[in-house]
């Protein structure tokens, strides 16, 4: 008999493969029980149409019945329709970004189409959208028990979003320093964005890098992203190590049912320093960029292409980019409801390696030495989705992914190789049960595997296995109850494990119509990587050296929370939260430069961030403005977190007469107070001030932009300048 | 009032209030943050002594506010001025663009091959002198004062001796642990002094030193080392120098020493004449060692 590798990497016989069958039985004896327990012998279908006040068709809206599984969306035409209905009577409830939710109870399903009609009235700001990544399956953006954001695509195209990190960014409690990611402080900067502490979900499916444990945001095309969901507070409960700051999910496009085409083109330049002796080329830098997609659907299987291609001078001596995205998606309907999603993406991105400047004199410049250095990214994303309905109340998740990432050069452009591709296969299969109708169990197990090698860290291989489960209880519809945990099981195969368990409750109330409450307390830990673990490398003058001794990291928070609607027009959201760590890992420096990754930081991070938005003068007008603040202190050093900054806030003024609009946005974030490399180099707050204006013609948007309006010159970290002053112009189609 | 004389209203409306709002901003002073800095401090460079291009990677000069430095993070340092070329020119300018303030110490570092910064490779420093190779420090400090942020001092110039750093000869032994590692451990040296320095002087400690590594292992029961030296210089004492996880330089002390084997109460000199020494060995116990705690 073949001998396989079980879970605790050691090899096994026979023996352990009957136990493996044995769990197989019992596992498909719970899932046709369950089946069986929720089954209905009568069913019928559900159709209709959604548009909206002035009787135009709305494609995309939700649709489900409440109180079962079933569901459908919108197509282009605004029409749905659900199968397997019970007979009996039930509740549709339509949503959509921009509308307002509306509920049809008492609807009479016997055996034959039913057919409805549900007209939505446009909502004063985005509505209330349903929402998949806080609990894993979709519930309204109101009902969710943690801190949830969402930013859809149309908010993604007036921004004239370049980098998806720009829109994130502006979210309250979320602060980027270059590509690192930090949500409520919980991350500060590391080079090559190792070790997030914020996890990276396309589509629902993981995307941390094998061996750096680090998120790329070029990852795919930025015309696939159909909105993404910012969670904010540990979401290891449900997602595992790395979630321990945060989720992000990227949920990408359906494909559209006729055929779509969208594109952009955008270019820009960059302006002259505001010190004429910084000015280090007489050259005119600019950058480019065009954005396509097609859509089609073939009768059940709907197709989509992307692709994205980006160059850039830079602004700074060796800052070229060069960027290339292709991605697919194919999603296929089954009768009897079943779905099967599959997407693909891949990305090549090169660019120059500035590190550090040369002299706050010549900040623009890189060192001689450093002049060659590139650095070159590929990855490659695949995940596959299958959805299968069972009965009303009892359906299957199974998803299988493949994460490929692979460095190039690495700053030396005489050591190629020096990399090989970081693979992260996965697979999870995830059951979502209703047995009352209150209920809404989330059960399920990831299983990841993942293989790294560097010349600067060795060979390595190791998984994860990972079962969760979670019930969100409803007793009326004004509370939910959420509680459930995630126990993983990390092996370094050969090396190390650990195990870590992540609990998770949550309450959620809605006294009355357009206000909800929150209430989360759980648990979140974070994986030493392997680079983490065993780099050994000279970075800038700096000897970094290996620590195989490494424990993961953990934390526990909690936050409280308010969102009120005000009026028509406007809605407040204001949150409290705390966030304490242990054995935070963090590179600790001695005083010769000799740096090693240590479990040494016990901080603590709490805070409060506040969000309004606002629309007036019959919605040609808007105002959103949000602010955070938070004090990220570490406990043992008695100082300020690295690179947390303690007070960010973003305004943002829109006009909207007619085919035209404009937004003037002002970003702030206060002086950090803690760095970790260069701490007498003189500092300033984060001042940015944008002017985007748009006009649109049909199918067609004509926008331009002008970014860092006033050449403010920063460093996020240090001795690198934030990028200075560009502007851009954008014409953008989107031809059905 | 018609519906389009209502619309050019606030259109022009709208076109006043946008003029106005950009005439505000161009009369306000921008705030472009950071900026170029004018002051510095600046001066030249005379080499003396012979450089080793096999083991030199780069020269700079540093400066440091307050000494003794919590770390190498407070030092700002100079570009390059020399590189591992054969030998330098007799004298290289060097400048430093500084905040206003107050610097304590203006130095020149030397850095090894395949190694991080060593603060004790100090080569020369300014208001210091020679003897023989021997570094002398000033004492007290005389400050360099940078007022505002125009003023340019431009007359520190340093004399730099390379051979404190040209280094042919190597010595090896082995290093024995015994008792418990005390937990608060940063990290500890080995060094070859050509003098005792007194316990708990950084300045002896750093400029009395032939050779300076402080990537001897912590928390092991024993360890092997090869320091590398100058063949020419007389060692007078080889010991090992613990210094606690705050990196704390007031706290630098002596945990143990190459003893006379005629007479293990006292340190042991080495003879370099063969350029290559083993068996200069050491014992360490730290139950004795920190017999009044760390």
């Amino acid at each position: 008999m073949k001998t396989k590798i079980a879970f605790d990497g050691k090899r096994h016989g026979a023996g352990r493969t009957a136990a493996g069958f044995r769990l197989r039985s019992v596992l498909w004896a719970l899932v046709l029980s369950a089946a069986w327990m929720t089954a209905s012998a009568q069913a019928g279908t559900l159709s209709g149409t959604v548009k909206d006040a002035s009787g135009r068709p709305l494609p995309g809206a939700n649709v489900f019945l409440r109180g079962t599984l079933l569901g459908a969306v919108s197509g282009s035409d605004g029409n749905f329709t659900v199968q397997d209905v019970p007979d009996g009577t039930c509740t549709l409830v339509v949503s959509m970004m921009g509308f307002r939710t509306v509920v049809k109870s008492g609807l009479a399903v016997s055996g034959a189409m039913t057919d409805v009609d549900v007209r939505m009235d446009e909502a004063p700001l985005s509505g209330d959208p349903v929402v998949v990544t806080a609990s894993k399956h979709a519930e309204a953006l109101s009902a969710a028990h943690q801190s949830v954001t969402v930013i859809g695509a149309e908010r993604l195209a007036e921004r004239q979003t370049r980098r998806l990190e720009e829109a994130i960014g502006a979210v309250p409690g979320v602060h980027f320093n270059e590509e690192n990611v930090s949500i409520r402080g919980s991350s500060g900067y590391s080079v090559f964005n190792v070790g997030s502490r914020v996890l990276l979900l396309v589509d629902g499916v993981s995307t941390v890098t094998s061996d750096l444990g680090g998120i790329n945001w070029k990852i795919l095309p930025l015309l696939d992203v159909e909105r993404i969901e910012i969670v904010k507070g540990a979401g290891s409960a449900l997602y595992g190590s790395s979630a321990m700051g945060g989720v992000i999910n990227l949920i990408t496009r359906e494909p559209s049912r006729r055929l779509r085409v969208r594109l952009r083109a955008l270019a820009g330049v960059y302006d002259d320093p505001a010190w004429p002796e910084w000015k280090w080329t007489e050259r005119r830098l600019h950058f480019e960029r065009t954005d396509m997609s097609v859509s089609r659907s073939f009768g059940p299987v709907g197709l989509q292409f992307g692709v994205t291609r980006h160059t850039s001078t830079g602004y700074m001596e060796n800052n070229e980019a060069d960027l290339w995205n292709v991605s697919a998606k194919a999603g296929i309907r089954f009768r009897g409801g079943s779905r099967l999603d599959l997407y693909a993406a891949r990305m090549r991105n090169r660019e120059g390696g500035f590190i550090q400047w040369l002299s706050q004199n010549r900040p623009l410049e890189v060192p001689p030495y450093n002049k060659e250095d590139a650095i070159e990214y590929r990855a490659t994303d695949f995940h596959a989705q299958y959805h299968l309905p069972l009965t009303p109340r009892f359906g299957l998740k199974a998803r299988a992914s493949f994460l490929q990432t692979e460095m190039g050069n690495q700053l030396t452009a005489y050591n190629p190789g020096a990399f090989k591709p970081g693979r992260g296969p996965g697979m999870e299969i995830q059951a979502d049960w209703l047995p009352l109708p209150e209920h809404h169990v989330t059960s399920g197990v990831e299983y990841r595997r993942d293989l790294s090698g560097s010349q600067y860290f060795g060979d390595h291989e190791g998984y994860t296995l990972s079962p969760y489960v979670q019930d969100a209880w409803s007793p009326d519809g004004r509370w939910t109850v959420t509680a459930g945990g995630r126990w993983d099981r990390h092996v370094l195969i050969g090396e190390a494990s650990e195990n870590r368990l992540s609990p998770k409750i949550g309450l959620n109330f809605r006294p009355r119509e357009g206000t909800a409450l929150r209430l989360t307390f759980g648990g979140g830990f974070r994986t030493a990587t392997v680079f983490e673990k065993y780099i050994t490398a000279d970075y800038s003058g700096f000897n970094v050296i290996p620590n195989p001794g490494l424990r993961s990291e953990h934390s526990w928070f909690s936050d409280a929370g308010i969102s009120q609607d005000i009026g028509n027009a406007g809605r407040l959201e204001l949150t409290m939260f705390r966030s304490d760590y242990w054995d935070m890992i963090d590179p600790v420096i001695n005083f010769l430069g000799t740096i090693q990754f240590q479990n040494f930081v016990r901080a603590r991070v709490s805070g409060i961030e506040g969000a309004a938005e606002f629309r007036f003068w019959r919605r040609r007008l808007g105002l959103a403005a949000n602010a955070a603040w938070q004090n990220p202190r570490d406990l043992k050093r008695k100082e300020d977190l690295a690179y947390r900054p303690r007070f960010n806030s973003t305004v943002t003024g829109k006009a909207f007469l007619g085919p035209l609009s404009l937004e003037a946005e002002y970003r702030y974030a206060d002086r950090i107070r803690t760095v970790q490399l260069n701490p007498l180099d003189p500092r300033v707050p984060l001042k940015l001030l944008e002017f985007r204006a748009g006009v649109k013609a049909g199918a067609w948007t004509l926008q331009a932009s002008v970014r860092n309006a006033l050449n403010y010159h920063y460093t996020q970290i240090e001795r690198r300048m934030g990028e200075i002053r560009s502007a851009s112009i954008s014409l953008m189609a989107d031809i059905e | 009032m018609t519906h389009s004389n209502r619309t050019g209203r606030r259109a022009r409306r709208a076109g006043t209030l946008a003029a106005a709002t950009c005439l505000a901003l161009l009369a306000c002073t921008v705030d472009h943050g950071l900026e170029p800095i004018r002051s510095k401090i600046s001066g030249r460079v005379f080499f003396a002594g012979d450089a080793n291009p096999d083991i030199t990677d780069e020269v700079r000069v540093a400066v440091l506010k307050k000494f003794p430095p919590k770390d190498i993070t407070e030092l700002t340092f100079s570009e390059i001025i020399f590189g591992n070329s054969d030998q330098p020119p007799d004298t290289v300018p060097w400048e430093i663009y500084l905040e206003p303030g107050s610097y304590e110490i203006a130095a020149v570092i030397w850095k090894a091959h395949n190694q991080s910064w060593n603060i004790s490779d100090i080569i020369g420093m300014w208001g210091g002198q020679f003897i023989g190779d021997q570094l002398i420090p000033p004492f007290p400090f005389v400050p360099i004062e940078l007022k505002n942020s125009r003023s340019v001092v431009d007359t520190i110039d340093i004399r730099a001796n390379l051979n404190r750093v040209n280094r042919d000869g190597l010595i090896e032994g082995t290093l024995t642990f015994t008792g418990e590692w005390p937990a608060n451990t940063g990290v500890v040296g080995i060094g070859a002094f050509s003098e005792i320095p007194k316990s708990g002087d950084v300045f002896d400690y750093l400029l009395k030193n032939i050779a300076l590594d402080y990537s001897v292992p912590t928390f092991t029961g024993s360890a092997s080392y090869r320091l590398r030296v100058r063949s020419t210089e007389t060692i007078k004492y080889v010991a090992l120098m613990w210094i606690n996880n705050a990196f704390d330089f007031g706290g630098i002390r002596d945990i143990g020493f190459y003893r006379n084997p005629a007479n293990p109460s006292q340190p042991g000199s080495v003879n370099l004449a063969g350029k290559h020494v083993t068996g200069i060995d050491i014992r360490v116990d730290f139950a004795a060692a920190f017999g009044g705690g760390t």
